[in-house]
């Protein structure tokens, strides 16, 4: 015999009963007394390693990710088998309804059988919460595990006591353990386990072994409730979400369209007033002149309202692309400062452009910064009196492009400041200039633009003195390849 | 050879709205082309299909058929005898996709009416017609 043999005990080498010849009687009664020890013990062990398999199977069922009624069915189906229990139903609290709401119960012939003489289906037979006669409401209410050998307290008010006999001859169970699922202070429900031998017949073990599992089965339940839960939201937020899909979609649609609608007449009145105004219809009063004037530039207003409309429509549902290409700045801003030479000459204001002649490429897309350019020069022209200057000022510094529109105008006060960049954010008293008025949008779209090139935009104003607006691009090499740096004057 | 003076240029406008394309009409003939017209999306695609303008100028939204849906009934078909040198899309529909369909249909160009002056689109199309 091994000599490590764990469960020697006396002479006795192994669990079976051994031959009882030439012993002693206190041998006899030594050796019963182990065997006995020993059958205790694997009958220990065996139940331990079913609570470690349930325990198991109810981690299984947790990551399954399945719905209450499934899991709790699980549990109930799990528990009965490996536990040799008659019978098990899960009840629930049903806040909403205020009852105690059976959501699984051991689907066993008898056990159906048993149902019938409820008269209900299984998620129908309710308990109220506030019947203190129902053994499984004082189970909850007490969070204390309750015995019983009569069906009728877990059945009251749903049966009488004939019936509730009835029931428990057919499907053979001689006591019920309620026990409360709670966890924390919320009661989840109750697990009541059938069993067809007397409660006192239970070992203590599996007493315990009861108990322990209790716990694991709360906690896997209220993992279904949340999960459930979630998995609800989401497909409410899902719904929510297609639905907005489909306004913005047809919001843009309408926007699209509107001002396709809105550009037809303004590109009539906008071209045949300018061929008045060129004399295309023979010549003009001056007072004619002056009034066609008006029509056109009011029409070119709405025109530019209707594309800044456009503009926003694409900006906010992420439709923008930019078309990338190498550009130097300098080029961009002198086109634009050409564009307005003949406006701002009239008014003896100053225009000018200083940028270096070195000044690295920019990656950006040529028609957006041509916007901010053309908005920026605009609103400083627009907000600068007779004689003042506009200076466009660009330098290289880092990484990126920095370019000042600095002007001579009106300025913008203090609390005015914040509104800048904001939709609609046209300053008080700035609808009377000389030109006319901005939508208030051309800034915001210029921010959004900026930034959506990697740049900043900022304003810096005194008011009555002027403004500053500055805007960055990053250079094209560090957009292509952010490891090389600019040396000084390596671009020439 | 004698000295034949250049034939004028042939121009389509396809424009639905009337004061629009008569506004066309009337600057190009003044420029000395010959314009032809189309009032819906049949007619222009039915010119179209025949051919030998030197420029077709083609909205968008039209009745009968769209524009784009003209570019790609006369992509898929053989190019007529004389075949339209360049067709410039001139639509005040600024939708990007529109944009990029009418450029893989083989547009060479796309204009927003309401951006420009009479003497503008004259000098753009003549831009197109000297490409």
């Amino acid at each position: 015999m091994p000599a490590q043999d764990p469960v020697r005990i006396g002479s006795a080498q192994s669990s079976k009963f051994p031959p009882l010849t030439d012993k002693t009687n206190d041998d006899e009664v030594l050796i019963a007394k182990a065997s006995q020890a020993i059958y205790k013990q694997n009958f220990e062990l065996s139940i331990r390693n079913k609570t470690l398999l349930i325990l198991r199977r109810l981690s299984d069922i947790t990551t399954q990710a399945k719905s209450v009624a499934e899991v709790t069915q699980l549990i109930a189906d799990t528990i009965v088998r490996e536990l040799n229990f008659a019978a098990a139903i899960i009840t629930l609290v049903d806040k909403k309804a205020n009852v105690l709401r059976p959501v699984a119960m051991t689907k066993s012939p008898q056990m159906l059988e048993g149902l019938k003489l409820v008269g209900k289906p299984l998620e129908e037979a309710v308990i109220p919460l506030d019947d203190a006669n129902n053994l499984t409401i004082r189970a909850i209410r007490d969070v204390e595990q309750k015995v019983t050998d009569n069906i009728l307290d877990i059945l009251t008010p749903l049966v009488n006591q004939e019936t509730a006999d009835s029931i428990k001859r057919i499907t053979k169970v001689k006591t019920i353990i309620i026990y409360p699922l709670v966890l924390g202070d919320r009661a989840l429900g109750v697990l009541s386990l059938g069993l067809s031998k007397n409660v006192d017949d239970l070992s203590r073990m599996e007493k315990e072994t009861l108990s322990e599992l209790i716990g694991m089965v709360a906690i896997t339940i209220d993992h279904a409730k949340l999960l459930e839960n979630i998995q609800k939201t989401n497909s409410k937020l899902q719904v929510a979400n297609q639905k907005l899909e489909l306004l913005d979609k047809l919001k843009n649609e309408f926007v699209s369209l509107a001002s396709h609608e809105l550009r037809t007449p303004m590109t009539a009145i906008k071209s045949y007033a300018w061929l008045v105004l060129n004399n295309k219809a023979g010549p003009l009063e001056p007072k004619a002149k002056e009034y066609i004037n008006r029509v056109y530039n009011s029409t070119e207003r709405l025109i530019h309202l209707v594309n800044e409309m456009l503009d926003i429509s694409r900006i906010e549902s992420g439709k923008v692309q930019l078309k990338r290409e190498n550009i130097n700045l300098k080029n961009l801003a002198s086109d634009i400062l050409n564009e307005f030479q003949a406006k701002t000459a009239e008014l003896h204001i100053n225009l000018s452009l200083d940028a270096p002649d070195n000044l690295p490429e920019v990656s950006i897309d040529r028609e957006k910064i041509r916007q901010v350019l053309e908005n920026l020069v605009g609103n400083a022209y627009k907000f600068t009196p007779q004689d003042g200057t506009i200076r466009i000022i660009m330098r290289a510094k880092d990484t990126v492009i920095e370019t000042s529109i600095i002007d001579t105008g009106h300025g913008i006060r203090a609390e005015d400041m914040a509104k800048l960049f904001t939709k609609f954010g046209r300053l008080e008293g700035s609808y009377v200039t000389i030109t006319g008025s901005g939508s208030g949008l051309g800034l915001y779209i210029c921010k959004q633009y900026v930034e959506l090139h990697g740049g900043n935009i900022t304003a810096l104003s005194e008011y009555g003195k002027g403004s500053t607006f500055t805007f960055t691009l990053p250079i094209a090499q560090h957009i292509v390849s952010p490891a090389l740096q600019p040396g000084e004057g390596q671009l020439h | 050879m004698t000295d034949v003076p250049p034939l004028p240029k042939k121009i389509l406008v396809v424009e639905d709205d009337q004061y629009i394309r008569e506004l066309y009409i009337d600057i190009f003939e003044e420029e000395g082309f010959v314009v032809d017209h189309a009032v819906d999306g049949d007619e222009a695609y039915q010119k179209m299909h025949e051919g030998g303008y030197d420029l077709v100028l083609l909205d968008i939204m039209l009745p009968k058929m769209d524009g784009l849906k003209i570019l790609e009934k006369l992509k898929n078909e053989t190019p007529p005898v004389l075949p339209n040198k360049a067709v410039v899309v001139l639509s005040n529909l600024g939708q990007e996709t529109a944009v990029a369909s009418a450029t893989s249909l083989g547009a060479r160009g796309y204009m927003i009416k309401s951006d420009y002056t009479p003497d503008q689109v004259i000098n753009k199309i003549k831009g197109f017609l000297s490409e």
